[in-house]
This record gives C-alpha cells, sequence and structure tokens, in this order.
C-alpha cells in the first residue's frame, strides 16, 4: 500500500524535495520524537515540573509496581483493550457484513447508524452519565417500572467498568463497520460470482470469501484499536473519573492523576513508559504488515 | 476518501446481487430476507440513536419533566438554548467565549495541518529523494501513537517555552496528530492525478512549487476540503490537550468547560443537554456534507 508513484528525479536538485517535507518532519520531530524520548528519560528521574529532573534509576518503576491504584489501573486497561476492542471490532464487522447486502434504505440505516461517531464525544458522554443517574435517570426509571430496585450503575466496581465498555464500543463501533464496509466493497465481485456458478451458498460465501479476504484488515484494524484504546483518557475521565474510590482508573487516567493531581510527573512518565514495549511492537508489526501490500488476503 | 473507482465497484456489485441475490432462491427466502432484515436493522438504530435522542429530549423537556421518565417531551421548551447562548445562567457565562475558544483552535489546526500534510504528502507520492520512505513510516508511526501518552512531556515543553495558555500550544498538539492521516489520504490521492499534467508542465519551464500550486492543489480542492474538515472535527473534540494546556474559563473549549459542569453539587442536566447538542451540530454536518470522503485511508490502504 505504500503510496509511492512514479516520480520525477531532480537530480543535483533532489534537496529541493526536501523543502516539501520539513515542515512534518520539524513537528514530528518537536512534537513526537523529543517527547517520547524525553518522557523515557523522565521515567528514570525524579521530576517535578520547574525543578530540573535528577537520575534516579528504576525507583519510579518499583514505586508504580508498588502501588496498589497503578496496578489496577493496569489491569482495568487490559480489560478495556481486550474486552472492548473484541466485541467492538466483532460487531464492527457483523454489522458491515449486514450493511454490505442490498436491501431498501439501506443507505438511510447507514447514514443513521454514523450518529454516534459525528456527535460530539462530550455530548454523548455527558448524554450517557444523565440516563445513568440513580435517582432521575431513564435506566433506573425503565427497570423500576418492571419491578426492579434502583441500581447505583457508576457506584460499583463491575457495572461502572461495564458502562465504560458499553460507551466505548457505542461510540466508536461505526468508524470500524465504515472501515470494513470499505473493505468489503473492495471485494472483487468476480469471486463471489465464480463462487456462486459453483453453486456455493451465502454461508460458505461468507466462510470461504469474505472471511478470507477480509482477515488482514481486520488483524490490522484490532492492533491498531487496541493502541488507540490503551490510550483513551475522556471515557473513564468523564464517565467516572476513576471511581468508586480509584478503582476504574485506566493507565491514562492514572498518569493524569499523578501529574497534574500530585505533581509527581515523574510517576506518570513511567507509567506511560511501562506501555512503551507494546506499543512499539504493535506499531512496527503494523507498518510492516501494511508495508507488505498485502493486508487484506 | 473514496477509492478511485471504488463507486464502479460498487454499481457492479449492486447489479450482480439484483441477479442473483438471495432474494431470487424461492418464496420463504423472498418473504423472510425483507423481516429479518429490518428487524435487524431497527434494533440496531435503536442502540444507536437512544443517547443521542435522550439528550436533544432532555434539553427540551420543561423543568418539572425533567425528573420523569418519559421518553416524550409533553410541553417542549427551547428556553435553555436562549438561556446558553443568552448566557443567562450562573454556570454558562463563558459560552459563547468557549465557543470562540472551540472555533479557533479548530479553524488553526485544520489550516496548518493542510498546508504541513499537503507539501508532505505530494513530496511523497511525486518526488524521489533518500529518506522518502523513513518519512512515511513516521507518519505512520505518529498516526498510531496515541495523543495521551506523550500529554506530560507535551505539558513540560509547553511550559519551558511559556506556552501553557495560549491557542498555539493547543494547535500544534491537535495538528501533530491530525497531519498523518491527512498525509495518508493525500499521497494516496495525489497518485491518481495523471503524471502526464505535470511533466506537460515540466516541458513548458515550471518549477515544482508552481506545479503544485497551480495544477496540483486545484485538481485535490474537494478532499482538500474533507480533510480540513477532519482535522477542524479532531481538534474540535480535543479534551485532554485542553484539559491540561488551559487553565481557565476564559480558555477552555466548550467540552472542558462542560465538564467543568460536573464539579457542581447539582448538575443541570437539562441546560448541558441543551449546550452539548447545540455543540454537536457542526460536526454531524460535518460528517453528512463529506461522509462519502470521511471513509478511513486505513481502509484504502490495506486493502489494496
Amino acid at each position: 500500500m505504500m503510496p509511492f508513484g512514479k516520480g520525477a528525479v531532480w537530480g543535483r536538485e533532489a534537496w529541493k524535495s526536501y523543502l516539501f517535507v520539513l515542515p512534518f518532519l520539524s513537528i514530528f520531530a518537536a512534537f513526537i520524537a523529543y517527547p517520547l524520548l524525553s518522557e523515557i528519560y523522565y521515567s528514570f528521574t525524579r521530576y517535578e515540573i520547574g525543578v530540573a529532573p535528577r537520575f534516579v534509576g528504576l525507583k519510579n518503576f518499583i514505586n508504580l509496581l508498588n502501588d496498589s491504584d497503578y496496578r489496577q489501573s493496569v489491569i482495568n486497561s487490559l480489560i478495556y483493550v481486550g474486552i472492548g476492542v473484541n466485541v467492538k471490532l466483532g460487531l464492527a464487522l457483523l454489522i458491515a457484513i449486514f450493511l454490505n447486502r442490498e436491501f431498501r434504505g439501506r443507505s438511510l440505516v447507514q447514514s443513521l447508524f454514523l450518529l454516534p461517531w459525528a456527535a460530539a464525544t462530550i455530548s454523548s458522554l455527558l448524554s450517557f452519565r444523565w440516563m445513568l443517574d440513580t435517582d432521575y435517570g431513564v435506566l433506573n426509571s425503565l427497570l423500576e417500572s418492571v419491578g426492579f430496585g434502583k441500581i447505583q450503575w457508576l457506584g460499583q466496581y463491575s457495572t461502572a467498568m461495564s458502562i465504560i465498555l458499553v460507551y466505548h464500543i457505542w461510540k466508536y463501533l461505526p468508524f470500524w463497520t465504515l472501515i470494513f464496509l470499505s473493505g468489503l466493497k473492495g471485494i472483487p465481485p468476480d469471486i463471489y460470482e465464480a463462487g456462486r456458478v459453483d453453486g456455493a451458498t451465502p454461508v460458505q460465501l461468507l466462510r470461504w470469501v469474505t472471511l478470507p479476504m477480509i482477515k488482514g484488515l481486520y488483524i490490522v484494524c484490532t492492533l491498531i484499536s487496541a493502541i488507540w484504546t490503551m490510550g483513551d483518557f475522556i471515557t473513564v475521565y468523564l464517565m467516572t473519573g476513576g471511581g468508586p474510590g480509584q478503582s476504574t482508573n485506566v493507565v491514562a487516567t492514572v498518569a493524569y492523576r499523578f501529574a497534574f493531581r500530585f505533581g509527581e510527573f515523574d510517576n506518570a512518565s513511567a507509567s506511560f513508559v511501562l506501555l512503551f514495549p507494546v506499543m512499539m511492537i504493535i506499531i512496527v508489526f503494523v507498518i510492516r504488515k501494511l508495508e507488505g501490500g498485502h493486508a487484506a488476503y | 476518501m473514496s477509492h478511485p473507482g471504488s463507486g464502479q465497484r460498487e454499481e457492479h456489485m449492486q447489479v450482480i446481487s439484483r441477479e442473483v441475490g438471495p432474494a431470487t432462491q424461492g418464496g420463504v427466502t423472498r418473504l423472510w430476507t425483507p423481516v429479518w432484515t429490518y428487524a435487524v436493522a431497527t434494533l440496531i438504530l435503536v442502540c444507536s440513536l437512544f443517547p443521542i435522542y435522550h439528550m436533544v429530549l432532555v434539553s427540551i423537556k420543561s423543568d418539572g419533566e425533567l425528573a420523569q421518565p418519559s421518553l416524550f417531551p409533553r410541553s417542549p421548551t427551547l428556553q435553555r438554548y436562549l438561556d446558553v447562548i443568552q448566557q443567562k445562567h450562573m454556570l454558562v457565562t463563558h459560552f459563547r467565549r468557549q465557543l470562540l475558544n472551540s472555533t479557533v483552535l479548530s479553524l488553526g489546526t485544520a489550516i496548518l495541518t493542510l498546508g504541513i500534510s499537503t507539501t508532505c504528502a505530494y513530496a511523497i507520492s511525486r518526488l524521489r529523494f533518500p529518506g522518502r520512505k523513513a518519512i512515511f513510516r513516521a507518519s505512520l508511526f505518529t498516526y498510531m501513537v496515541p495523543s495521551s501518552f506523550i500529554v506530560i512531556p507535551f505539558y513540560g515543553l509547553m511550559v519551558k517555552y511559556g506556552l501553557v495558555n495560549s491557542y498555539a500550544s493547543v494547535i500544534l498538539a491537535e495538528t501533530t496528530f491530525a497531519t498523518p492521516y491527512c498525509i495518508w489520504v493525500l499521497s494516496e490521492f495525489f497518485k491518481t492525478i495523471p503524471i502526464e499534467i505535470e511533466e506537460a508542465a515540466i516541458v513548458d519551464g515550471a518549477g515544482r512549487l508552481r506545479i503544485f500550486t497551480a495544477i496540483v492543489l486545484p485538481l485535490t480542492a474537494p478532499a482538500l476540503v474533507a480533510l480540513g474538515m477532519y482535522a477542524f472535527i479532531f481538534a474540535w473534540n480535543e479534551f485532554l490537550y485542553v484539559l491540561v494546556l488551559m487553565n481557565s474559563n476564559q480558555l477552555f473549549t466548550v467540552p472542558v468547560g462542560l465538564s467543568w459542569y460536573l464539579n457542581q453539587d447539582s448538575i443541570p442536566w437539562g441546560m448541558m443537554m441543551a449546550e452539548s447538542t447545540l455543540f454537536s451540530i457542526p460536526p454531524i454536518i460535518f460528517y453528512y456534507l463529506f461522509q462519502r470522503y470521511m471513509v478511513s485511508g486505513l481502509a484504502l490502504g490495506a486493502v489494496k
């Protein structure tokens, strides 16, 4: 998939090419490479804003491993990524296959289905919170009307964590569905035609044509979504604020708390740096896969 | 961004499914296919639309009805929208200012992102020089890094250069994270422009920069508008970086301003939902205007 088309060879004037990429290289160096490297450095120092960092070796990492809030946040991040990403992408593929069929009103359904993704994140998050309100929320009212008691949705770990997952899946499902849908549309129709000529049923076509053709895309999407979900901050921060107690924090919110509640920029940096190896492995794998050019096969 | 030729493929597939679609495979199938199709479609739409409907519903319910679980407003009112716009409630005294901040930051991000990504994408797809593969990898890398992972050192950097509480700090952060997707989509797009056009211009003695501004960019205009919107919405939705980099009500954007309500003893939900609805209108309009362009470059690249 590398987008290198036919190009002009400039010979002696090749240096001019670098003028075109200079702006991007500058922001990459200043706001991606430099921060990443300095974060790794900070994680090995005692560092508070305004005070020069001082090298302390592995002290921050040992602190974190002994910190029950951090350990809990790692477990929650694993749950968030493990369940959230897989359920979200599984549903997205099913809905994409569903929407890839012809039926009257299909494009209307598809357009309306996009709405959760199109609406501002803050708006839908706050709407969820009000729906879940213990005393006045519509969810408890409906439960009460059919004879159940009130549930404190955000007041206990299991339901709070579930709500975080439900919101995440609800919000990002349309995005991945669209991607799978365009992947499905990219499968050459001749293959289906050939299958039908040979007498394949729709289920067989799905199993032996659609799924193998979409597999590469599905794997790449799972990995990319895993990294993004690992870094998600706003869902947990605004849905539960990490509560009840500090039980539903993910790594991003616990690091925010270290840095901007307690001024511990060193612990905050180390919280993220511990995730860097996972992030790097996934990114390198995805880039290789994309460069292979056969991600769909 | 729609794949060149995907429209044709789409039409082709429709032709095929009309010819040998499942609906022609017997009476029972013909009857049941539509029934379960619309049952599934309804289920999907109810789940995805209810929270949005709930937001609008609460925003127009009268005060007396707010605590009731009714799914239809009995005496709908637009009073809260007026209160928000006229800043008549103690909690919305900075709404217009915050909306302005959101707009300035998003516009700044859109313009800067387009400037950086068009030039870089052009070089990647059209020019040959050592390191262009590495540059494209750097952009893919940036595309995947979650922005929250570097918010700590980014904040440190902004403190060091005295940029905390400035528009510039947020615009730089948003531009950094919005650019890679635009580079990806644009470099695919540039490849589809016939190189003969540019070669003819070279023969006529035009310089690279002139070819870029006078020939390539005009041909790319619709894609540029769509990507500008992408960058705009990207910044419009930003939360963490504004929360970290801006320190007063005057400087907050609408999302961070809204989140401040949650610290109130008694949360004014009706007002919040009105403000939320207003804030969601621009991105929804943008998405629907440019829906066909918004299909991700991710799929575009990966299915090739």
